[in-house]
């Protein structure tokens, strides 16, 4: 069996991917697993050929060169396209899993999958419209990011996509290559010291370096271990000047070591102290604890850290955030002890984050639970909530009768009209009790990946998927117990 | 590529992007004649990489931006 991973998303993700490509193996004894990143990234990539047969990368500066010109010339990058196309499509790999999400990815799959080629991630029907074909993606696509409520770590949702399960096993340390670690900056950070990334892909990921400097002074101050800043040549500028407004002692190596020798780094680390990035990915193969500062633009939910001992803070805003706090939390780590400010703890990779406090939006992801993994529907929040749900079974009536109406006349004009607009009032539902999100999210997803397909079908698919609908939101709309209405809660909709 | 401030870079994608979404209209209205190498889904590859490089038309970073 010859098996296609692409992720062509950055280093984090890459390091995520590493637990599915072990698995497959597992689940798959004998496979040839082949793996494509972009060129970019490719030394996240695992090294072991009894991991990844076949390294593949993508680069796109070369595909793009012909493009930067006053006269662009595009067939000559179609044909660098057309290369690259045709040395994965000749492979005849027989599964292709898309960790990617992005709409080249869903192309480049297209283009690579060969007759037969069982296909999970996005990829295209014929018409070029999205085609999601499993579940997994199809979760991906309606409920993840920093907008949604999920609460499933990307690494697992990989995995599920990927159709297998990980097992602890398969969270093992990528193997320490000789040839690619140097001894200086390992001699120089020593064993068991506390490492901060203090740079991240977006500076909304992490602190200011004014905030980095009283954490690393508070640090200094707190304990004997050797403090050592970690990053890329990028963030050089950044850590030499919380260095230089340190008064203590700190080993700086932004900027000085490859991500093997980052990895060694980490592995000989108590601690490691970040925000989301590569390192914190990189930590949960090596199994060193993180205490991971968590800002609005990301969910820890979703890419926090997965080794055991780790801890996460969320800092909706670092001025609101006391240093000292942070230190405190960060030695209590190496101690063993707690102090109030974390709000979930990981107690390993293949157990589920345990909140030390309610978190928000627990509702939404009660629901989500309730409707992609068939646990109990939560009691409604609130007397909105119903009535929302009332506008919403309503509105789906309306498409219900337009569906009747398109099966007597498929080109009754009006109805395909009106059928149209229910999308815009679910918008306007949506606006007025976002807790519904979950559910509106999850039928337009379902409803996306019918796709392109004779007239008769497509009208009876719309109709089941509106069917699926009514089943999900029945359940509260015959149900009123458990929240009081009010005389100011009716939803009121725009025209 | 070439050696090119950044503002270039971004004015050359984006003409190179509207010759695409150019060249995808003729070759869907038979303009243009597909070749092995250019056809719909092809040039639609190649808008997508091209977007990629362009902030305005990808808006957000990494695995999760992209619908």
């Amino acid at each position: 069996m010859k098996i296609l991973v692409l992720q062509l998303a950055r280093l984090g993700d890459i390091y995520q991917t590493w637990p599915t490509l072990r698995a497959l193996h597992r689940s798959f004894p004998g496979a040839e697993v082949h793996f494509l990143t972009r060129t970019k990234f490719a030394a996240a990539a695992p090294r072991d050929p009894g991991l990844v047969h076949r390294h593949w990368t993508l680069d796109t500066r070369e595909v793009l060169t012909p493009l930067v010109d006053e006269k662009p010339d595009v067939d000559k990058s179609l044909e660098k396209l057309d290369v690259f196309c045709e040395q994965l499509k000749a492979e005849g790999f027989d599964r292709i899993v898309n960790l990617s999400f992005s709409p080249f990815s869903s192309y480049l799959v297209q283009e690579i999958a060969g007759e037969g080629c069982e296909i999970r991630g996005y990829t295209r029907f014929k018409d070029d419209t999205l085609c999601i074909p499993d579940d997994g993606s199809a979760y991906f696509y309606a409920q993840v990011g920093t907008g949604g409520a999920s609460r499933i770590h990307v690494t697992d949702l990989f995995a599920h996509i990927a159709g297998i399960e990980l097992t602890l096993a398969d969270w093992a340390p990528p193997a320490t290559d000789a040839a690619a670690v140097g001894a200086a900056a390992l001699g120089e950070a020593g064993n068991g010291s506390i490492l901060i990334h203090v740079g991240a892909s977006d500076p909304g990921k992490t602190f200011s370096w004014s905030k980095w400097s009283q954490i690393v002074k508070g640090l200094a101050s707190g304990q004997r271990r050797k403090i050592v800043l970690i990053g890329s040549a990028e963030e050089a500028d950044w850590a030499e000047r919380i260095a230089a407004n340190v008064s203590a002692p700190v080993v700086n190596l932004v900027g000085r070591t490859n991500l093997m020798e980052l990895t060694e780094l980490i592995r000989s680390s108590a601690l490691l102290i970040g925000g989301d990035s590569a390192p914190v990915q990189i930590a949960s193969l090596t199994g060193t604890p993180v205490l991971n500062v968590s800002f609005p633009m990301v969910s820890f939910w979703e890419t926090g850290p997965r080794s055991g001992g780790s801890r996460v803070v969320v800092v909706e805003d670092e001025s609101a955030l006391v240093s000292d706090d942070l230190v405190s939390e960060a030695l209590a780590m190496l101690d063993g002890g707690s102090t109030p400010l974390s709000v979930v703890r990981i107690p390993g990779p293949v157990y589920p984050y345990v909140e030390t406090r309610p978190m928000p939006r627990a509702f939404e992801w009660e629901l989500l639970k309730a409707v992609y993994m068939s646990e109990t529907f939560p009691e409604a929040p609130h007397a909105l909530f119903l009535n929302a749900v009332d506008r919403l079974v309503d509105v789906n009536q309306l498409a219900r009768e337009q569906i009747e109406s398109l099966r007597k006349n498929p080109y009754n004009q009006t109805a395909a009209s009106i059928l149209d607009r229910v999308d815009e009032i679910m918008d306007q539902i949506l606006v007025m009790v976002p807790e519904l999100g979950p559910i509106v999210r999850w039928f337009k997803t379902e409803r996306l990946r019918i796709g392109p397909m004779e007239v008769a079908r497509l009208i009876e698919q719309t109709d089941v998927t509106h069917k699926n609908l009514g089943d999900v939101i029945a359940l509260y709309s015959s149900v009123r117990s458990g929240a009081q209405e009010g005389p100011d809660d009716d939803v009121v909709l725009g025209s | 590529m070439k050696h090119s401030p950044e503002k270039d870079l971004q004015h050359f994608l984006k003409l190179a992007c509207a010759q695409v979404r150019h060249q995808i209209k003729e070759v869907n209205t038979g303009a243009r004649k597909k070749t092995k190498i250019c056809t719909s889904s092809r040039l639609r590859l190649l808008e997508e990489l091209i977007k990629e490089q362009i902030p305005n038309e990808n808006p957000g970073t990494a695995a999760r931006t992209a619908r």
